[in-house]
């Protein structure tokens, strides 16, 4: 009797599971770069790009000469789930988003006042696993993917993934992924930023790096890509309320982590830095005014003074602290500070920090040592 | 002759000389029983009869030491012919002894024996003439060793237990003789340390040899499946290995050891899961190279139950998890072949068994054939007829390196068996299923007993150990009490003392 | 089920209650999830004591209501594990017919014994250590300390919620293997096994507290509980594999103890009745609240953060109107 029922229930099982329903491996659209952009009647563009399965030449080494290996497939709705809904349609496969490297977002859809709500929404995308790249570009999103090139002649995804891991261990973007924009969204902690994106189209280009009143921090680049990811575009409350450049966002990554290589000029004299350690941030809390002391650790070619060099980085990371402070923006990580001096969240949000920020005294004291 | 049946070869031998002959023919079916011989020859006045089986007893030892010596030595009036007096003073041969009952007599005679009937006597003289043809020993087959001792066991159930004795000699093994099976006797050896064997395990296994009620056993693997604790169990709970050196071993853990006639194979138990995982030359090599080799084996016997499993589940249902490189290359791989991942895992699973269980079975000659039907048909071929994709070959392959890479040759079967349970999980639940199955899996092992010893001791439940499981720790490490052994035992006071 | 066998599918069970619980039922501490475990120990000691306290025969009177407790917390976890597996790769499948497997999974398992659930917990603690060292080691480099501040999370309230739910767990839990063993167990082991519990689960929800900041701007669904814990998004995707390997064995030595435990107790209920017949109610008891979505139940949500209260409440009036002071065995 035992044995009866055991067979029976392993029998009903897979019957009942809906387990044949499988997708197999060939028959799904991966979709690598997604693009979101408003349309001008207030609905919602996506453009995919996803690699064609099929025909030997899906974005590897031998796809060069065998024709374009990747597809782009646009889909509009009147709002995300309808456009994700035609997009399924659209790509005559089952989509999948599992393997997402950068979500593209329009700079005027990432600006409205709605796109906190379509941040959740997108989150809520089934088999979005959100591990990727979040990004807000010039122009339209489609526009910017359609021009997306690969560099290496590889997979496009490790291309991307490949390119982002260099720009951020040298500090050129932020490392923004969605997940992060998602959850900074949803807290009450820091805010979160994107990477900015931009045609390479010569002048925008330059102007976009070379921002600061003295060029003290200088990032030039020269690529066959057509287009380039330099700076951050910062966001208020799930909202994108302006930009820093590349020289910027270095200043940036100073504040909260570790930074590869960079190169710097002061005084007339060119030096080759990098931060060996984490940035060193402590917050006080004077009143109900915080003042946060950061530290940058940082290590020099140059075995000259570099007083004067620790003087003009300090200058450079103060003016950006400035601007976001100006922008009423905090992607420093200084709030997670400053809630220890808080005993509950309540006590927190009441203090509403993202409020208060511009009134915090940062103080920014920058060492350099030279390299042994 | 005292009442006795033919069938049952009870009773015991009469004073009637021809009376006892005559039973005996027709206990042997002489009458149409070329190989029974019965030779009647004189010593001195007294009429004798030698009876043998032609083939199992050596001719020349019977000619040489028995015929010939009673022909020679024996005078009436100074020696009286009875069965004692014919072993006290006259034949030649170290073994032998007296013996009054029909069912014994016969049981020697047909195993190789030679029985000497006397005249007037009620007894017969059993001699040990055995002389069969036998393998001689030679290197083990199915468990090859890089380092330690090469040879193995062979048929004979006495040179196996010469084998142990050379191994241990040691005035406290004993090897006990039993037979199993009720009509046709198989001669059994219990061999186990005296002093370091747990009594209650040997008596333990000494009642369920008891218990056996079948009429014939044949070898050692039809024997284990008749005293295993639970035979509806995937996984061996008795070792059966061909080396003498490892059940040496295992003796001196306190295990138990039973030696079958005409068996090249001995049953260790009980047995824990770990037995299984370990090589005989884990303990030969230096304990670096002993658990890296381990782990190494380790890690493929895991892969031969989880890969296949996982490589379906991934690609059906978690195809995040697999980079997007490999998953591109995995869905060109796949668009020309026309079956489901699970239908191409069983294909591939099924030829690879079945050129496996191909080359067990055919001749040595044509071996190289079966090469040639498995890497051009069931590889290039299938590949290029898109049949099967290229990367199930090589998870095929791994799934079977890792099956080979299992020391023991049951074992190696029960993880094939519990790999197309897991392929079939992953295919129909995922990761969720591989969960659901690995657990069933591992519940049901920690629940079996071998010789009712918990199967995963001395893991679940904890007892203390040598630390020599997984890893193989240095040998000043391996002071704890041995798992099986009855404690205190002789065995640790000398390890103690030294 | 021997004294070992059930310290250990004890602590795999309870380290696994607490994680999940504290990360999904009750989320109400915040970033303070890690406090809460610690506040559920220390206000789990008194009742388990006072269970291990009571005459047997005074305990038997305890094991109807550890019954009825322990088959819908059990129901309560195949839900779960059917939801979250839902989530994560079949959301074309009810959740309903993702329970039969597991159902099917735990009649085996308890057909199979509790010596045998025992020692695959003893082998699971080892796995579980070696997969989390892998999580913990890649996820490193993501782990934010700063949303663990402010350190009292949601407040006093919502910590002590937390906590008055995470001790009803460790009470039921607890109660289950008193009830569980062949020989009395002793306070002590019991006591031993919450602590481990208690310190592996508080210190995998601060972990997992790293990977995701407390929300504060809206509701969190289950569903984005669910997507932080097992997919997260900041940390390499592949790590899900060991996570999900993680989530769901655990959740699978949970159901199996209680689906045990409940029939161990049927058999404590019922001494007359054949052990089979028993073993069947037992799993009869866990079944069909868990198919007929008993844990989803509006009644069942309402009722559910009493569970520290009626546990105590019950033990509390059964020492003072049968009296106890029989010491446990092994605490003598």
């Amino acid at each position: 009797m035992r044995r009866i029922i055991i067979t029976l229930l392993l029998l009903i099982i897979p019957a009942l599971s809906g387990c044949a329903v499988t997708g197999e491996v060939e028959n799904q659209a991966y979709a690598l770069v997604m693009g979101v952009d408003q349309t001008s009647a207030g609905g919602i563009d996506l453009t995919i790009r996803i690699p064609r399965i099929g025909h030997g030449d899906s974005g590897g080494e031998g796809a060069v000469g065998k024709g374009e290996p990747y597809l782009v497939l646009t889909a509009s709705g009147d709002d995300y789930a309808q456009a994700m809904e035609h997009l399924q349609w659209a790509a005559a496969r089952e989509l999948n988003l599992s393997h997402l490297n950068l979500l593209i977002v329009s700079e005027s859809l990432a600006s409205g006042q709605d796109f906190p709500a379509l941040i959740r929404e997108i989150a809520d995308t089934r088999h979005l696993y959100a591990n990727a790249g979040f990004v807000v570009c010039e122009g339209r999103a489609g526009d910017f993917i359609e021009g997306q090139e690969t560099l290496l002649g590889s997979h496009l995804s490790s291309d991307i993934s490949a390119m982002f891991r260099h720009y951020a261990a040298h500090g050129f973007i932020p490392g923004a992924t969605f997940a992060d924009l998602y959850y900074a969204t949803l807290s009450c902690y820091s805010d979160p930023t994107g990477i900015w994106g931009f045609p390479d189209s010569g002048e925008q280009a330059a102007a976009a790096i070379i921002d600061t009143d003295e060029a003290a921090l200088n990032v030039q680049t020269k690529t066959a890509s057509s287009r380039q990811y330099l700076g951050t575009a910062l966001f208020r409350d799930g909202v994108c309320v302006g930009r820093l450049d590349g020289a910027e966002t270095l200043c940036l990554n100073l504040l909260t982590r570790q930074v590869a290589a960079f190169g710097f000029e002061a005084d007339g004299r060119a030096w080759a830095l990098s931060s060996t350690l984490p940035p060193r941030v402590r917050a006080r809390r004077d009143g109900e005014k915080m003042i946060i002391d950061v530290t940058v650790s940082l290590t020099g070619d140059d075995p000259g003074d570099p007083t004067a060099a620790e003087a003009a980085v300090e200058r450079s990371i103060t003016r950006v602290v400035e601007r976001c402070k100006a922008l009423r923006v905090e992607p420093f990580g200084f709030a997670a500070k400053a809630a220890a001096h808080f005993a509950t969240l309540d006590d927190w949000l009441s203090y509403d920090w993202r409020a208060r920020f511009p009134e915090a005294d940062v103080r920014v004291k920058v060492h350099i040592a030279a390299a042994e | 002759m005292k009442q006795a049946g033919v069938e049952t070869a009870q009773g015991v031998l009469s004073d009637d000389l021809d009376g006892n002959i005559a039973y005996f023919r027709d206990l042997l079916h002489a009458d149409v029983n070329s190989d029974a011989h019965f030779r009647p020859f004189m010593a001195g006045e007294t009429r004798l009869y030698v009876i043998y089986i032609e083939g199992m007893a050596s001719d020349q030892k019977i000619s040489d030491f028995i015929l010939r010596a009673c022909a020679a030595d024996i005078s009436p009036e100074k020696t009286p012919v009875t069965p004692e007096s014919l072993m006290e003073r006259v034949v030649e041969i170290a073994q032998c002894d007296t013996e009054d009952r029909v069912k014994q007599i016969l049981d020697a005679v047909v195993s190789g024996m030679t029985a000497v009937l006397v005249e007037g006597a009620s007894a017969a003289l059993i001699l040990e003439t055995r002389g069969y043809p036998a393998r001689p020993v030679d290197r083990t087959t199915n468990e090859s060793v890089v380092l330690g001792a090469q040879e193995g066991f062979v048929e004979s159930l006495r040179t196996n237990m010469t084998l142990l004795r050379r191994y241990l000699p040691s005035p406290h093994l004993v090897t006990e003789a039993l037979t199993v099976g009720t009509a046709v006797p198989c001669r059994l050896s219990l061999v186990y340390l005296s002093g370091v064997a747990d009594p209650a395990l040997v008596d333990r296994l000494r009642a369920r040899i008891k218990r056996v009620d079948v009429p014939t056993v044949m070898g050692s693997g039809a024997l284990e499946q008749l005293i295993e604790d639970k035979p509806s169990a995937l996984l061996p709970q008795i070792l059966q290995t061909e080396r003498p050196d490892r059940v040496a071993a295992c003796l001196a853990d306190g295990q138990v050891a039973l030696l079958a006639d005409n068996s090249p194979c001995a049953l260790v138990m009980p047995v824990s899961v770990f037995h299984l995982l370990h090589a005989p030359d884990d303990a030969f090599a230096r304990w670096q190279y002993g658990s890296f080799l381990r782990l190494i084996r380790v890690a493929g016997m895991l892969l031969s139950v989880f890969l296949p499993g996982l490589y379906i589940a991934m690609t059906d249902y978690h195809m995040h998890l697999i980079p997007m490189s490999l998953l591109v290359s995995i869905s060109e791989a796949r668009v020309n072949v026309p079956f489901p991942i699970l239908v191409e895992i069983l294909i591939m699973e099924f030829a690879f068994y079945l050129i496996n269980e191909a080359g067990t079975r055919m001749p040595r000659q044509i071996g190289g054939a079966l090469g040639i039907v498995g890497a051009l048909i069931l590889g290039q071929a299938a590949v290029a007829a898109s049949i099967i994709s290229p990367i199930l070959i090589i998870i095929v392959a791994i799934t079977g390196l890792g099956s080979y890479a299992t020391p023991d040759y049951s074992f190696s079967i029960a993880l094939v068996i519990y790999r197309l349970f897991v392929i079939l999980a992953g295919a129909l639940l995922g990761l969720y299923g591989i969960c659901i199955a690995g657990f069933c899996i591992t519940a049901s092992v920690c629940g079996m007993r071998s010789l009712g010893v918990p199967y995963t001791e001395p893991v679940a439940p904890p007892r203390p150990h040598n630390p020599d499981l997984l890893l193989r720790l240095p040998t000043r490490m391996q002071r704890r009490p041995m798992p099986y052994a009855v404690q205190p035992n002789w065995m640790e006071t000398h390890r103690d003392e030294a | 089920m021997s004294e070992s066998a059930a310290f250990a599918s004890l602590i795999a069970a309870l380290t696994s209650r607490l994680f999940y619980g504290l990360t999904l039922e009750a989320a109400d501490a915040a970033n303070a999830g890690w406090l809460a475990a610690l506040l559920g120990l220390a206000l789990s000691l008194p009742p388990v004591w006072l269970i291990c306290r009571l005459r047997p025969p005074v305990r038997q009177a305890l094991a109807a209501p550890l019954l009825i407790a322990m088959a819908l917390d059990a129901a309560c976890a195949v839900e779960c594990a059917a939801y979250s597996e839902s989530n994560l790769a079949f959301n074309h499948v009810a959740p309903a017919f993702l329970m039969l497997p597991l159902l099917a999974a735990i009649l085996r398992c308890t057909w199979l014994g509790g010596d045998a659930l025992g020692g695959a917990a003893r082998i699971w603690i080892r796995l579980f250590a070696a997969l989390m060292l892998i999580v913990m080691l890649y996820q490193l480099p993501y782990y934010n300390p700063g949303w663990l501040r402010p350190w009292l999370g949601a407040g006093g309230g919502g910590i002590l919620r937390a906590g008055v739910r995470a001790a009803g767990w460790n009470v039921l839990l607890a109660g289950g293997a008193a009830g569980i063993c062949k020989r009395e167990i002793g306070f002590k082991r019991l006591l031993r096994a919450l602590l481990v519990s208690t310190a592996v689960a508080a210190g995998l929800v601060a972990l997992r507290q790293m990977m995701a900041p407390a929300f504060t701007s809206e509701p969190v669904t289950r569903f984005t509980r669910i997507d932080t814990l097992l997919t997260n998004g900041r940390a390499p995707l592949f790590l899900q594999l060991p996570m999900i390997v993680a989530w769901f064995g655990g959740m699978l030595h949970l159901m199996c103890f209680e689906s045990v435990a409940a029939c161990a107790l049927t058999r404590r209920l019922l001494p007359k009745v054949r052990s089979g017949v028993c073993v069947a109610i037992g799993l009869l008891a866990v079944f069909a609240p868990a198919l007929l979505n008993v844990p989803r139940a509006d009644v069942t949500q309402r009722l559910s953060p009493y569970l520290y209260h009626a546990l105590t409440a019950t033990a509390l009036t059964l020492w003072i109107v049968k009296g106890g002071g029989a010491p446990c065995a092994a605490s003598s």
